[in-house]
This record gives structure tokens, C-alpha cells and sequence, in this order.
């Protein structure tokens, strides 16, 4: 079986690229997929965790995780496509109609 | 470390192997090019159009509504291993969950999301 | 009356007797969404005075909740494997969120007529949002409150971008849906590091496994830290509010109102669930990030609002401040002592009388609204005095109430909160707080003096309608109520403890 700490170690770089996504890309489909990766990278402490303290509960919140996530992305596509029916970009920096 | 010597020959000659016999093709082969040698190979049939084509946006509106459905068929993975002992409390859940499944498929069928234009 | 009605669900088990509010809310959710949708589509119109209708009268069973849990002090109901849990500190919120659901709807009807985007999905929506907080501020394990934020989050994420030809409307739609899905993602991977360290999602055995001897368990600090940096995004907390003035604006004025009210409300809640049930015995750990929260929101805040030219704008800034003020009641909560009690109650008062006079600002920024004027700019209420004197009135003390003047609800619930600071050993962040408060003023009262002093462009008074004005009158009544005799609502609020 694969340690806990690798696990660990795993799960913290997929959180770590997911912000820096969220924080450096400006393509909002592409942050909306590094959000993916924070979510999935809970997943895996969840179901790693799950394992090792032999305790269900995190395979149960492991699967709540999916379902909220599949139904956060589609709620995010859509605006994403609202927007862009709407200004013709998806570019996070190109929509600033409202500043300070 | 010496039991891993044949692993170490194993992997050398499978990365010699497709350098190799690319490396003899191209040596030997002749190259007389064409249009129809250079297009793309689809199955023998005449390829259509661009690979980028444009998808239309309804395809989105169907692969959306196929991701929630699909994903929400995970809670009856459980339920369906467990179904004697769950009994008749998980069978009225299960009954709720998917008549509010089939709530929102009916509004999505009435909203016309369901249509092909 | 109350007998009859708690009499026809008494064959429910009690797992579900308990439910009632949430049962009868997600149903009627439903049934204005297919209703929305049928056949024979009902005018839109007609939902909401449905929803409206419905809203209203899930306040029975609440009651009769309250009245229950309220019997002995620490009374509560728990099912579910100690999953939901009704006591009064749940109930407290779920009156809060049902008024601030019935005030939203109340001044959408018209509203939404002249955006011409009036549809039923709207107040389905709402009802969602609803329901989730509700199971949020009832959940005593954290897969129970993930669902619930989760079903708030999204629906009002489709909600801030309901206006969907908007331009600004989907700006704040995708600028809130991006900073709330990420702010999830943190506290997701806040809530598997603690179960990591604890073993278990329900806070009481969080709790019991801290006070056991992991408090400084290197992984549970910092869970709790991506925790609370979540909470901050969902509260608005200075240095996560900087989706806030963009969604605020750019979001329909009333579901603005809405976030404003019940949406903060609801992530109060959580925090003081999360922080207090679960998280006490490691107040070390959390205590300094929720001062520096507190005092940052407050400053922030306040220079914020000062410039703002859009009403919207400026009430997004002056929520952010009342966040900092509403954190010193978070700070007040200390094991073995009765300031406990007293930062809890504190903040009940404070989210209470905020609901009211901050939906009241709202409202009036609703009705200046018609074909051709967004009615969000400071100078849209040039002379309002004189076009319409009891709107201006009513302007005059919503804004007098939301920078804290006695004899308003502000006032009752700026006394407690500092109070509850002072008595905590906070003293220079209460100091901190008067002098934003003082500051606060002067942009409050920059509006009421545009009203009063300013001429007007245009004749003819506001013609609001039936509904959005008695939205109007309910809300100017309890501020001013409030501020002139406060008992009832205090007696209201003292029920809010967690034990």
C-alpha cells in the first residue's frame, strides 16, 4: 500500500497547481478546471484517509464531492457561456465593466 | 542490483526498437508524395472538412445535461450493493432521489433542452 | 391553529417531523418550477405570490420549533445519526433566512417586470437557496453542511447571473461563481485534512478529538486555517472580499439585497457552527486570523465606501465592514465564560437588525428602478425629498440605522456587538469599530444629504407597487421598532447559543 505521507504529499501538489491556476491563468474555462483539480485533490486525502483510519465517511464525502462538482461545473459553463454570448470573450481580464 | 540487469536490457532494446525500424523505413523506403498520400487517414473513406470544426452549441447543452445525470447514477452504486440491507428506507430514498431526477429531466425536456435544431 | 397544523404531520417519523420547514420549502421549490414550465404555463406573476404565500407559512412550523427548543435551555432534536440537528440557534437562523427570502420576493415582482426577465425558475431559485442554508446552520457534520452551502452556492450563482442579457449581470455572476467555487475547493481540502487528523466529519467528535490533545496536530492547524480562509471568501472578509463591490453591483438589486442579508446570515452561522461546536478548545489557533479579519474588514470597509459614486457599490463596502463588526461577536466566544453567550447573542441582534434596514436601503434602490433608469447611482436620489418624501423618510432611516444612530436597529446591535468586544478583552478593536462607524457616517449621510438638498431633475413621485411598498414598510417598522423597543427581539436573540 502507498504510504499516507506520499498521499499527502500528492494531494497538496494537486492543490498547489490548482491555485496557481486559479491565480495566474486568465482563461476562465482554464480556472474553472484548476478549481476541478482543488476539489479532486480533496478527494484523494478523502479517499486515502478513508483508507488508512479504515472509516467510510471519507468515501461517502468523496462521492457527495463529485456530484457537487459535476453540478458546480455546469453551472459555471453556462455563465461562461452567457458571457461570452454576451462580450465575445472569456478572457477574466477583458471583463472589468465594473472597477472600484 | 544485479536482478535488474535483464529489466535494464529489456528497456533499452524496447526504446532501441521503434528508433530503429524508423530510422531503416525512412532509409530505405522511397518518397514519392502525393495529395492523396499526404491526406489524412480516415478510416479509407474521403475525410470532410477541418479537424477544428466548430461543435454546435446545443452539442454542449446535451453534454452538460448528460454530465449530471450521469454523475448523480453514483449514489445508486452504493445502494444497489447494499439493497437487502437498506431495505425499504434506502428503496424510498433511492425512489425520492430519482423522482427529483426525473423532475429535472422534465423541466429540461419542457425548456426544450432536449431538441435538436 | 398551531395544534392543527402540527397534528397533520404527526404520522411522520421523527426524523422527518423535524424537517417539516425544509420538506415543505424544497417541495414547493419543485412545484414552481414545474409550474413554471407546464402545459398550461402559470403567469410568473402568480409564483411568486405563490412562493411568497408558501415562504410565509413554513413560519408555522418553525414556531412551533422554536417553541420546543426554546422548552429548557440546550433543547434540541437530533436525527439522522446526529447529522441534523434542530435547536434554537438553527431555528433563529431559519426565521432569519425565511423573512429575508419573503422581503427578496417581495420586491422582485415588479422588479423583474421592468428587467423583463420575470420567470418562476426565479423564485424556485430562491426557495433553493433557502433550503440549502437551512440544512447548513441544522448540520452537525460536515458532509451535511458541504450540501448545504453547496445547494445555497449554486443557486445563487445562477441567481447573481439571473439577468442573463446583462452585461454587468454576468460579470458578477462569473466573478462570484469563480471566487466561490475556489473559496469550496479550500474548504474542502480544509475539511479531509482535519478528517485526517480526527477520523470523523461530526463536529462533536472534532471537537472531543481536539480537546483530547491533537489542538496542535500541525495538519488540524492547518485545515483549520484553509477552513476559515473559506469562510472569509463566503463571509466577505477583508482580504477575501474582492469579489464583493463587482457582484454586488452588477447582480440583480434584489438578490443583491439577498446576499447581503440572508446569504451572510447563513455563513455566520456556519462559522459560529464550525468554529464554536466544533473548533473551541483550538481558539488559539483561529482567534488571531479572526481578529486580523475583523479589523482588516473594518478599515477596508469603510475607506472603501467613502469615493463610491453607485449605491450598490457603497452598501457592498458598508456590508463589508458590518463583517468586521460581526466578527468581534465570532472573537467574544470563549470557553468557560458568559462572554460567550454574549458575542453570540450579539451577533443574532446585529444579523437581525441588519436584515432589516439593509433590505429596506435595497429596497428603495429597487424602487427607483424603471424602464430607462437603473435608479444605482447616488445622483439618481437628487431631491428625492421632494418627489417623495416618505421613500426619502424611509432612505433617511435606513441609512441613519446603518451607521448605528440610537433610537434605530443599528444601534441596538452596534451596542451589543461592541459590548460583547469590550467585555472579551478587544478593547482597541471596539475602539477600531467606533471610529469606522463614526466614518461610516459620512457616506451614509452623503445620500440622505443628495435627498434633501439636492434638486431635482425630474416631477412625479415613485409609484412602487403593492408588494415591493408593504416590502418597504415591513422593513422601516422593525428598524425603527427595533430601535425603540428592542426587548422582544432581544428575548428573541438570547436564544441563540450554542452549548
Amino acid at each position: 500500500m502507498i504510504p499516507t505521507s506520499e498521499v499527502l504529499i500528492f494531494s497538496m501538489a494537486l492543490l498547489c497547481i490548482g491555485v496557481l491556476g486559479v491565480l495566474t491563468r486568465r482563461n476562465a474555462i482554464v480556472i474553472l478546471m484548476s478549481i476541478e483539480m482543488i476539489l479532486n485533490a480533496a478527494n484523494i486525502n478523502f479517499i486515502a484517509f478513508s483508507q488508512t483510519l479504515n472509516n467510510l465517511v471519507g468515501q461517502i464525502f468523496g462521492v457527495f464531492v463529485i456530484v457537487v462538482a459535476a453540478a458546480e461545473a455546469a453551472v459555471g459553463l453556462a455563465i461562461v457561456i452567457a458571457l461570452y454570448r454576451n462580450r465575445g470573450t472569456i478572457n477574466v481580464d477583458e471583463i472589468n465593466l465594473m472597477k472600484w | 542490483m544485479e536482478q535488474y540487469l535483464p529489466i535494464l536490457i529489456f528497456v533499452l532494446v524496447a526504446a532501441a526498437f521503434p528508433v530503429v525500424t524508423l530510422v531503416v523505413a525512412r532509409v530505405i523506403r522511397p518518397h514519392k508524395p502525393d495529395p492523396v498520400k499526404l491526406s489524412s487517414y480516415e478510416c479509407g473513406l474521403e475525410s470532410v472538412g477541418e479537424v477544428r470544426d466548430r461543435t454546435s452549441v446545443r452539442y454542449y447543452l446535451i453534454a452538460v445535461l448528460f454530465v449530471i445525470f450521469d454523475v448523480e447514477v453514483i449514489f445508486m452504486f452504493p445502494w444497489a450493493v447494499r439493497f437487502k440491507q437498506l431495505a425499504l428506507l434506502g428503496f424510498v430514498s433511492m425512489a425520492t432521489f430519482l423522482g427529483i431526477l426525473l423532475l429535472g429531466y422534465y423541466y429540461a425536456w419542457r425548456k426544450g433542452a432536449l431538441e435538436w435544431v | 391553529m398551531m395544534d392543527i397544523l402540527g397534528s397533520l404531520f404527526s404520522w411522520l417519523p421523527v426524523e422527518l417531523w423535524i424537517m417539516r420547514p425544509e420538506l415543505c420549502l424544497t417541495l414547493a421549490a419543485f412545484l414552481t418550477l414545474i409550474f413554471s414550465v407546464a402545459r398550461r404555463a402559470f403567469q410568473p406573476r402568480w409564483l411568486g405570490y405563490f412562493s411568497i404565500a408558501v415562504t410565509a407559512a413554513v413560519g408555522a412550523p418553525l414556531l412551533d420549533l422554536f417553541r420546543r427548543t426554546t422548552e429548557l435551555p440546550g433543547q434540541e432534536f437530533v436525527a439522522w445519526n446526529g447529522m441534523f440537528v434542530v435547536d434554537s440557534f438553527a431555528v433563529f437562523f431559519k426565521v432569519l433566512f425565511l423573512l429575508a427570502a419573503i422581503l427578496t420576493m417581495l420586491m422582485s415582482i415588479r422588479y423583474l417586470d421592468v428587467e423583463k426577465a420575470h420567470t418562476g425558475e426565479y423564485y424556485a431559485l430562491i426557495m433553493f437557496a433557502v433550503v440549502g442554508m437551512m440544512f447548513m446552520v441544522s448540520a452537525r457534520d460536515l458532509i451535511l453542511l458541504f450540501v448545504g452551502l453547496e445547494t445555497m452556492s449554486i443557486s445563487t450563482y445562477i441567481l447573481a447571473g439571473y439577468l442573463k442579457r446583462d452585461r454587468r449581470s454576468n460579470e458578477s455572476a462569473l466573478k462570484y461563481f469563480l471566487l466561490g467555487s475556489f473559496s469550496t475547493g479550500i474548504f474542502l481540502y480544509g475539511i479531509s485534512l482535519v478528517y485526517a487528523v480526527t477520523g470523523s466529519t461530526h463536529l462533536r467528535v472534532i471537537s472531543d478529538a481536539i480537546a483530547e490533545g491533537l489542538v496542535n496536530h500541525p495538519l488540524l492547524v492547518l485545515g483549520l486555517i484553509l477552513m476559515i480562509v473559506a469562510l472569509g471568501f463566503k463571509i466577505a472578509a477583508v482580504p477575501f472580499h474582492m469579489w464583493v463591490p463587482d457582484t454586488y453591483e452588477g447582480a440583480p438589486t434584489t438578490i443583491t439585497a439577498f446576499f447581503s442579508t440572508a446569504v451572510k446570515a447563513a455563513g455566520f452561522a456556519i462559522v459560529l457552527r464550525i468554529l464554536v461546536e466544533g473548533m473551541l478548545s483550538a481558539r488559539m489557533h483561529w482567534a488571531p486570523l479572526v481578529v486580523i479579519l475583523s479589523a482588516a474588514s473594518m478599515i477596508i470597509g469603510t475607506l472603501g465606501a467613502l469615493l463610491q459614486e453607485n449605491v450598490k457599490r457603497l452598501l457592498a463596502y458598508s456590508s463589508i465592514t458590518h463583517v468586521g463588526y460581526l466578527l468581534m461577536g465570532v472573537l467574544a466566544v470563549q470557553r468557560g465564560a458568559d462572554t460567550g453567550a454574549r458575542g453570540m447573542v450579539a451577533i443574532a441582534v446585529y444579523l437581525l437588525a441588519y436584515t432589516f434596514m439593509n433590505m429596506g436601503a435595497f429596497g428603495l434602490v429597487v424602487a427607483l428602478r424603471r424602464e430607462g433608469l437603473v435608479g444605482d447611482q447616488v445622483d439618481d436620489f437628487t431631491g428625492l425629498a421632494r418627489r417623495a418624501p416618505l421613500a426619502a423618510f424611509s432612505m433617511l432611516v435606513f441609512m441613519l440605522s446603518l451607521g448605528g444612530i440610537p433610537a434605530t436597529a443599528g444601534f441596538i446591535g452596534k451596542w451589543y456587538l461592541f459590548g460583547a468586544a469590550i467585555k472579551a478583552d478587544y478593547v482597541w478593536l471596539a475602539v477600531l469599530a467606533v471610529l469606522a462607524s463614526a466614518t461610516s457616517l459620512y457616506y451614509y449621510l452623503r445620500v440622505v444629504v443628495r435627498m434633501y438638498m439636492g434638486e431635482a431633475e425630474e416631477e412625479g413621485g415613485l409609484r412602487p407597487s403593492g408588494a415591493l411598498a408593504s416590502a418597504l414598510v415591513i422593513s422601516l417598522v422593525f428598524t425603527i421598532l427595533m430601535g425603540l423597543y428592542p426587548q422582544p427581539f432581544i428575548w428573541l436573540a438570547q436564544h441563540v447559543v450554542l452549548y
